[in-house]
């Protein structure tokens, strides 16, 4: 009888035991999303000490997102896609409420915005319908300023979705804790220096941005069809000459997966897929 | 009885635990070789490059699991120690090396592939990883031909009636993740006694290089170095997905 009472012991808690390993909870929290572009969407650069290696500035007049497909574990809790312009600040998203109380791995989306998709906080009309038109689940549209130069305006569009999943914390935690009977905070973080670093490898890549202006026509105004015109094997600078600095070719730097095109566009592109971060500085997988 | 029950709690915990973690590959032992080509001539630059002398370091190839269950990444995110995503996903970090090879191999066109052992788990991959430069290893004789560099190439390019005679190699970064060619194509199922084959087609390397800029020395050859744009197309070149070409070969059956 004893060993029965053991043996019904281990297996109770052998059973417990394999169900809290998958994260099972009784309590209950609540979860709150934010997405934000950080300063930089607000204020351009530089932004802190983050600054154009070749000494531009930029100033951003619309940092659009479309985010659709939040996923807090197995689920989906957001389905439809909502824009939102980082370039008036961090905007919430929704809460989620009466979430057991545990770890959640976390997953988003940026979609490619139809008609249906709604505005969240305050959205310029005009600068969503250019967005859905040119099919982006980034829309960006900026000035950039040299004191040489002179003025360039941008509009950066990224032509395809981008799918976030099991993202970290900056400590390199999965996800997001909900804790018992409190509220946890989780933000879409968009980091908008990686449109514009000139290596996709490199732990510290510099900002630049004058193989962006060189491209343009004589509208002054860079699309990414522009950028596709600048092959990054033979980068050409605002002068028409080879791009240099420091007396050293300019190099921008692929991707270790390569490019589907060895040009700025197919650089920013997937610069661009690179964005979307959770909650500062942690990093998620991309598809 | 009593053990009939131990063992069902025993079953259980395990059964309810592998939900979340799956089961690794068993070990295994397979072939790698891997050689340098020069198949692709003509460059979109509109030059003819024939590549007479070519040598390249490479320090590890890995192989990726294709099916690496998703509750193996949430627990390993859980409770092993954390690991960082590369920007873009591009990093191996996100995946799981299903073998790997690791060391030190100097490539020599013209001499055959070399051969190297693959170590790891049986399993199926679809994807693969190669480490360009590296350190050299001791006492190798074949280090000479990469004269101090990792890749180090020789040849005649031709255009009309222009030919241009070069030689020349490019540094690699000291960062592993800046000489790293991720995503080429090896799919097949790594097992004891595998071959995986990866060929370097080192003509895609060339392919916008232009050779007009480069300016003869007395001896008629001209020369690649860094800063050139030679040297920073080969660079990007290297890089490109389409030179690299791996199968996998199963092992050889036993004599009945």
């Amino acid at each position: 009888m004893k060993m029965l009472r053991l043996n019904t012991v281990l297996l109770t808690l052998g059973v417990a035991m394999g169900l809290a390993s998958c994260g099972e909870s009784a309590s209950t929290g609540s979860l709150t999303f934010y997405a934000s572009g950080e300063e930089a969407a607000e204020g351009g650069y530089p932004a802190g000490d983050i600054a154009f290696a070749d000494g531009w500035t930029i100033e951003f007049d619309h940092v659009m997102v479309a985010i659709g497909d939040v996923v807090l574990g197995e689920d989906e809790i957001a389905g439809d896609v909502m824009i939102v312009d980082l370039h008036n600040g961090r905007t919430e998203l929704f809460t989620e409420e009466m979430l057991a109380a545990q770890r959640y791995a976390i997953g988003y989306t940026l979609a490619v915005p139809t008609a249906s998709a709604f505005p969240q906080g305050p959205v310029d009309a005009a600068a969503q319908a250019r967005m859905i038109a040119a099919g982006a689940s980034l829309y960006i549209e900026g000035t950039a300023m040299h004191p040489t130069h002179g003025e360039y305006t941008f509009e950066i569009a990224l032509p395809r979705a981008v799918v976030a999943s099991a993202c970290e914390q900056a400590d390199g935690t999965l996800g997001v804790v909900v804790p018992e009977s409190g509220n946890a905070t989780g933000e879409i973080t968009i980091h908008l220096d990686h449109l514009f670093f000139d290596s996709a490898t490199a732990e510290e890549p510099n900002l630049r941005f004058e193989a962006w202006a060189a491209a343009a026509g004589e509208d002054r105004h860079i699309t990414m069809d522009d950028l596709a015109s600048q092959d990054l094997t033979d980068l050409i600078g605002i002068d028409g000459e080879p791009l240099m600095a420091g007396g050293t070719l300019v190099a921008y730097e692929p991707p270790a997966t390569g490019l589907p095109s060895m040009d700025l566009e197919a650089f920013v592109v997937a610069q661009a897929i690179t964005v979307p971060h959770w909650t500062g500085e942690g990093h998620c997988n991309y598809e | 009885m009593n053990r009939v029950l131990l063992a069902t709690a025993t079953f259980l915990a395990l059964a309810a635990a592998h939900g979340c973690v799956g089961t690794p590959g068993r070990r295994i032992v397979a072939n790698l070789e891997v050689g340098m080509l020069d198949l692709a001539s003509a460059t979109r630059t509109g030059w003819e490059v024939d590549v007479t002398q070519a040598a390249l370091l490479v320090s590890a190839v890995r192989t990726r699991d294709v099916n690496r269950p998703p509750a193996v990444a949430f627990m390993q995110a859980l409770v092993l120690a954390p690991h960082a995503f590369a920007h873009g996903g591009h990093g191996e970090s996100d995946t799981t090396v299903l073998a790997s090879w690791v060391g030190s191999e100097v490539l020599v066109l013209g001499e055959g592939p070399s051969s190297m052992v693959l170590e790891g788990r049986a399993g199926t991959t679809d994807r693969g990883a190669l480490v360009l430069g590296g350190v050299v290893g001791a006492g190798d004789e074949r280090a000479a031909a990469l004269h101090g560099l990792p890749l180090w190439v020789e040849g005649t390019a031709t255009q009309g009636e222009m030919v241009v005679r070069f030689a020349g190699g490019i540094p690699l970064p000291e960062a592993e993740t800046e000489r790293l060619v991720e995503g080429i194509e090896m799919a097949g199922d790594i097992d004891d006694g595998v071959t995986l084959h990866l060929d370097i087609d080192l003509g895609v390397a060339f392919d916008a290089v232009h050779f007009e800029r480069l300016v003869a020395g007395d001896d008629g050859v001209a020369p690649i170095t860094e800063g050139t744009q030679a040297a920073l197309a080969l660079r990007i070149g290297l890089g490109d997905l389409s030179a690299y070409v791996a199968t996998v070969t199963a092992a050889p059956q036993p004599a009945p």
